[in-house]
């Protein structure tokens, strides 16, 4: 299967003012690396500052990474010639971002937002134009007549359907949606992820999934890759990540999440907070965390390395020992 | 049995609109026991916050109102209670902590200020022993460096420990009952689970009953003792944690539970609820659920359901699920 | 709470008072038992006052939730029986002096299962002799008057029940329904009328328990306590066939169930068999349409040609009174209905052809209506064709007035869009429409699909939500 996306040794780092007369570097994202194949969800979860809405923007072009490689749909969107290839393969790329109210201009009439990324392609007759609203309404579960009304006249689930018409207005190959659902209650939740899910089947789209919810990362995404502070920790297919997470991170995230189960037995609650990115830890960034730290761990970068196939973990206690 | 520390009778809110006064809990009637923790929750347009706020009356004036109902505390009806009275109860008896830490600690005064301003209110202790008593307080909710951290402003601390800073202030009086009104919906995951040990280990140090609100049922289920479900305004189910998650019986907490997403199991299609939330002055007859319950019945959508019990402490508003007890 | 809000509040709301100990059942029935001595000189609503027993059920209701046991959904809530269903140890005289003293030795199922939803019975409400007319008068005990207006009848059969109701003279009546007789008083009087699908609830005093025609219902203020009072009355019963499989009452189509009626099609029945509609009543249909069609329903007027068989109706009709109530003509004369005379009279000069014919007419209406629903999801029409008639009008001879222009006998001519419906066995429903020029109340009829009940509430409450009614009280009534 050839990837549709094709990430490499992705870094990013912004000036964030200086000291001692020497600038000051955030490094968001350090040495990222990962495929996403056609019809296929990459879901990438992680605490705030991990860098996961940072990857989202770059892999839409909102932003240029300081290093490294992004290919989509076989065409390089850093580098030299950025800007022809992103003009190239923007129709076939759409995003979907957490607040459906911020991005709906609320002075438009639904019909007129849906049909924005269109108008912009000049593509359609103005009645193939309508056709075509017409046609995504009914493909989000809106009514027909929604065209016509304003945002603020929908509640949060139905702007994030709106969004999502508006979203694939183009027929998109790949749609990065970044917390498509965490501003919503959970009834309404569960409308948008079966909502994604339904159009993902019928049109073979492509999404990377990015959530802080690993519960909501679970439903949807095939693949799932761990950020911490910068990194992919680990990545592997949903069923082994959550079943037999290897990374002490993903282990303690999974133990974190509180459970509708009165009766379980909490495990131990992993002490500590995020690192500073402006001075991320020498080694493992999770060592200041981790309940297994090993001296090594405190100099040494584990690098992420097959420890089955398809799973990739970095962490040196798998070093020498078959994958647990 | 002994008298409840807290009771909420017929607790009804209503807020003036453009469009007249807009009831925003209809009727709310529980009870919080002495050192018992009661979780509340609902989604948005639920009430769970405008219930808890009622317990301090934190609405804004002259556009809130109480049609009818009490809040019984110590002997007096927290609604109708004079505000200097209020005054006392408030931070003494019964403290808050919400959501949001940043909007209620002061961005130009230190940790130190801060705590030592409800200590020199309520206890009238004077500068030095107030520090004193912060650092421990910070001490207590497990602020590493507290003499060091005490003089901070707010901003040099993260979420996670601008959220103990406030536990801290909240505590410091000793409260008989701390409202938690979704303490760790801003915070990550880890921090959540941080912030949630605190509380239960503070809850037992200090021996205070607790209402803690949320929208997570996990939250909810991992902390209370009873849990209050809350729909539209509504008290929908009301039962003991346990009866609760094992066997949900209003059509609306089964619902929700079903739409969940989980960490384990088989992974398939979620359950979503039909239709949406309805706003608070939406005209509904009948049962506010009732356009989105796949159970519903004629009576459902033509007369308000009460709260019933249906087995022990388990009590729920749905016409068909207790009619054996003398539901509609 | 004061007396008169206590007689106008919902039973739904009543019951609820009572079960968490804010009301007294004994207070509450003493209420109504002394509106009722104030107020029964003038209706006349009541053959038989059951003041001493519904005190003492008052009494043993409060002491039931004093113990915390276990309380029915109607525990406390004093209902009126009309004097066509058998009430054990209670005088029930079908309206007619031949039965003055009839004390039956049983309860109708419907009395035993309102009784065990927890139902005081306060009295037995008047009904003209054997139910046979829409207005409620007879020589037993005279004329029952509308509370809106004591020159007009409540309407009949179900007169005294709805006149009772109407006036806050307890919040529940139980009425049957053979011709119109539910809901013609309750668009009289302006309340809740239903009839429900044959089956539904079981109806036991008829002795054509296959061609049954005939359902009894509840007569009420608003939706939820008819809803609530058939729910209690619903359920196979093994004296009547029709009840063996019809599905438990009170379920909605999904379609139903939001607030958004967009997909629904209504059929408004401007006209049936009857040559006029009063302009008022017209216009309060219309409104009422225009409600639904706000939500989201698409309206359109019935344009088929549906052959009412208005003759063959008479035939059914006054071939079974002759038939069955001759008897009682011969015996009692003039103690008799002048009405009872000459409906047997007539009956009498009809054969067994005529008969049969008007049976199979009657197949024939029935598919007719039947096929309307593969059009339509629910029928709306007028409930009578104008306001209610004359306290003493002459139901065999009178002629019917609209607007002014005299149009024919009653039936067609008033009740010309109720009769149908027990001859077809479709749920019909009839709900405060407003008021007429006169200042009485008017009906709007809803009929849905058989077993379609809850959709025909559903509908029922929508109106209610859009416009109350029951917080409009009549002329006559405690103040």
């Amino acid at each position: 299967m050839e990837a549709l996306v094709q990430v490499r040794d992705l870094d990013m780092a912004f000036p964030a003012g200086s000291a001692r007369g020497q600038p000051v570097l955030l490094h968001v994202l350090h040495k990222l690396s990962f495929d996403i194949g056609p019809g296929e969800t990459l879901g990438l979860v992680g605490e705030s500052g991990s860098g996961k809405s940072t990857t989202g923007r770059i892999l839409v072009g909102l932003t240029e990474p300081t290093g490294g490689s992004v290919k989509l749909f076989g065409r390089s969107i850093t580098g030299p010639g950025r800007r022809a290839s992103l003009a190239a393969v923007r129709a076939r790329l759409q995003f979907v971002f957490q607040d459906p109210h911020a991005a709906l201009d609320p002075r438009l009439r639904v019909g007129h937002s849906i049909a924005e990324p269109i108008d912009i392609a000049g593509t359609h007759s103005r009645r193939e134009r309508n056709d075509r609203v017409r046609e995504l309404l009914e493909l989000v579960g809106l009514p027909r007549d929604s065209a016509d009304r304003f945002p603020h006249e929908f509640s949060g689930g139905q702007r994030q359907r709106i969004v999502i018409a508006r979203a694939l207005a183009l027929a998109p190959d790949f749609v990065v949606c970044d917390e498509p659902v965490s501003a919503l209650d959970v009834s309404m939740q569960a409308q948008i992820i079966n909502l994604l899910m339904d159009l993902q089947q019928r049109m073979g789209l492509s999404y990377l999934f990015i959530a802080h919810d690993l519960a909501v990362v679970r439903a949807v995404a095939q693949r799932v890759a761990v950020m911490y502070a910068g990194t992919i920790v680990e990545s592997a297919r949903r069923e082994a990540l959550y079943a037999q997470p290897q990374h002490p991170y993903t282990r303690a995230l999974l133990d974190a999440v509180p459970r509708p189960d009165p009766g379980r037995a909490r495990p131990p609650v992993v002490g500590g907070e995020v690192p500073s990115l402006l001075a991320p830890p020498a080694g493992c960034r999770f060592h200041t965390r981790c309940p297994h730290v090993m001296a090594r761990c405190r100099s040494e970068v584990p690098l992420l390395r097959e420890t089955a196939p398809g799973r990739q973990t970095a962490c040196h206690l798998l070093d020498g020992a078959p994958p647990a | 049995m002994a008298a409840p520390l807290v009771s909420l009778d017929d607790v009804t809110v209503q807020f003036r609109t453009d469009r007249g006064w807009t009831t925003a809990v209809d009727g709310i009637s529980f009870d919080i026991a002495e050192r018992d923790c009661v979780g509340v929750v609902g989604e948005s347009g639920s009430g769970k916050s405008v219930t808890a706020l009622s317990l301090l009356r934190l609405h804004a004036r002259g556009t809130s109102r109480f049609p009818r109902g009490q809040v019984r505390f110590g002997g007096q009806d927290l609604l109708t209670a004079p505000e200097r009275d209020l005054r006392r109860i408030r931070g003494r008896d019964i403290a808050m902590v919400f959501q949001d830490p940043m909007s209620s600690l002061n961005p130009v005064l230190t940790v130190c200020d801060q705590i030592s301003e409800t200590l020199r209110l309520h206890q009238g202790l004077d500068r030095a022993t107030a520090r004193r008593r912060a650092i421990e307080l910070l001490d207590l909710v497990r602020i590493p460096d507290a003499a060091r951290r005490v003089d901070d402003y707010p901003h040099r601390l993260s979420g996670g420990m601008r959220q103990r800073v406030m536990i801290a202030i909240a505590i410091a009086c000793r409260p008989r009952l701390l409202i938690a009104d979704e303490p760790t919906t801003a915070l990550d995951v880890t921090i959540q689970a941080q912030i949630l040990e605190l509380l239960r280990e503070l809850r037992t140090e200090l021996g205070m009953a607790v209402m803690l609100i949320s929208h997570d049922l996990g939250v909810i289920a991992e902390f209370a003792d009873r849990v209050i479900v809350m729909y539209a305004g509504r008290v929908v189910e009301d039962a003991p944690v346990d009866a609760l998650f094992r066997s949900p019986r209003h059509p609306y907490t089964e619902g929700l539970m079903a739409s969940m997403p989980a960490l384990e199991g088989g992974i398939t299609r979620l359950y979503a609820i039909p239709g949406r939330i309805p706003d608070p002055d939406e005209a509904i007859a009948g049962c506010r659920f009732g356009p989105r319950c796949r159970h519903a019945e004629a009576i459902c959508r033509v007369a308000v359901p009460e709260l019933l019990a249906i087995e022990g402490r388990h009590r729920v508003r749905c016409a068909p699920r207790t009619r054996a007890t003398g539901g509609l | 709470m004061a007396s008169t809000e206590l007689l106008f509040t919902p039973a739904t709301r009543m019951a609820a008072l009572i079960r968490r100990k804010q009301l007294s059942p004994v207070d509450y029935v003493d209420a109504v038992l002394a509106a009722i001595e104030r107020l029964q000189p003038a209706l006349n609503c009541f053959v038989t006052v059951m003041a001493e027993e519904a005190r003492a059920a008052a009494i043993e209701a409060e002491q039931a939730v004093i113990a915390g046991r276990p309380l029915g959904p109607l525990h406390g809530v004093p209902v009126s029986i009309k004097d066509l269903i058998p009430t054990r140890g209670v005088r029930t005289t079908f309206g007619s002096v031949a039965f003055a003293d009839n004390v039956p030795d049983r309860d109708d199922v419907l009395v035993t299962r309102l009784k065990a939803a927890g139902a005081i019975v306060i009295g037995k409400s008047t009904t003209p002799e054997f139910g046979i007319k829409g207005q409620t008068s007879a020589p037993l005990f005279g004329i029952t008057r509308n509370p809106w207006d004591l020159e007009r009848t409540p309407g009949g059969s179900s007169g005294g029940a709805a006149a009772a109701v109407a006036a806050g003279l307890g919040p529940l009546g139980l009425g049957s329904d053979g011709a119109g007789s539910t809901r013609i008083p309750a668009a009289c009087c302006g309340l809740v009328g239903l009839k429900g699908t044959t089956g539904a609830v079981p109806y036991q005093e008829t002795r054509d328990a296959f061609g049954n025609v005939i359902a009894a219902g509840p007569l009420t203020r608003t939706i939820a306590d008819a809803v609530l009072m058939q729910s209690m009355m619903a359920g196979a019963d093994p004296l009547d066939p029709w009840t063996a499989h019809a599905p438990p009452l009170g379920h909605i189509s999904p379609r139903l169930l939001s607030q958004d009626l967009a997909g629904l099609r209504i059929g408004y029945l401007g006209r049936c068999a009857g040559k006029a509609v009063a302009a008022d009543v017209a216009a309060n249909t219309r409104a009422s349409l225009d409600v639904l069609a706000g939500l989201g329903a698409e309206v359109e007027e019935v344009t088929a040609e549906i052959d009412w068989m208005a003759e063959d109706q008479r035939v059914l009709y006054l071939c079974s009174i002759a038939n069955n109530l001759a008897s009682v003509v011969e015996r009692f004369g003039e103690r008799t209905d002048p009405v009872l005379r000459a409906y047997v009279a007539a009956g009498k000069r009809y054969d067994i052809a005529a008969y049969i014919r008007a049976i199979n007419a009657r197949t024939r209406l029935f598919r007719a209506v039947q096929a309307l629903f593969e059009s339509y999801d629910v029928l709306v029409s007028p409930t009578l064709t104008r306001t209610a008639l004359a306290a003493d009008f002459d139901g065999a001879a009178g002629i019917v007035e609209i607007d002014g222009e005299a149009v024919g006998p009653v039936q067609p001519n008033w009740t010309g869009f109720v009769y149908p419906f027990n001859l077809t066995g479709h749920p019909a429903l009839s709900v405060p429409s407003g008021w007429g020029r006169d200042g009485l109340p008017t009906g709007v009829q809803i009929v849905g699909p058989r077993h379609g009940d809850g959709n025909v509430l559903r509908l029922g409450a929508l109106l209610e939500q859009a416009r109350p009614w029951a917080d409009r009280r009549p002329p006559v009534a405690v103040s």
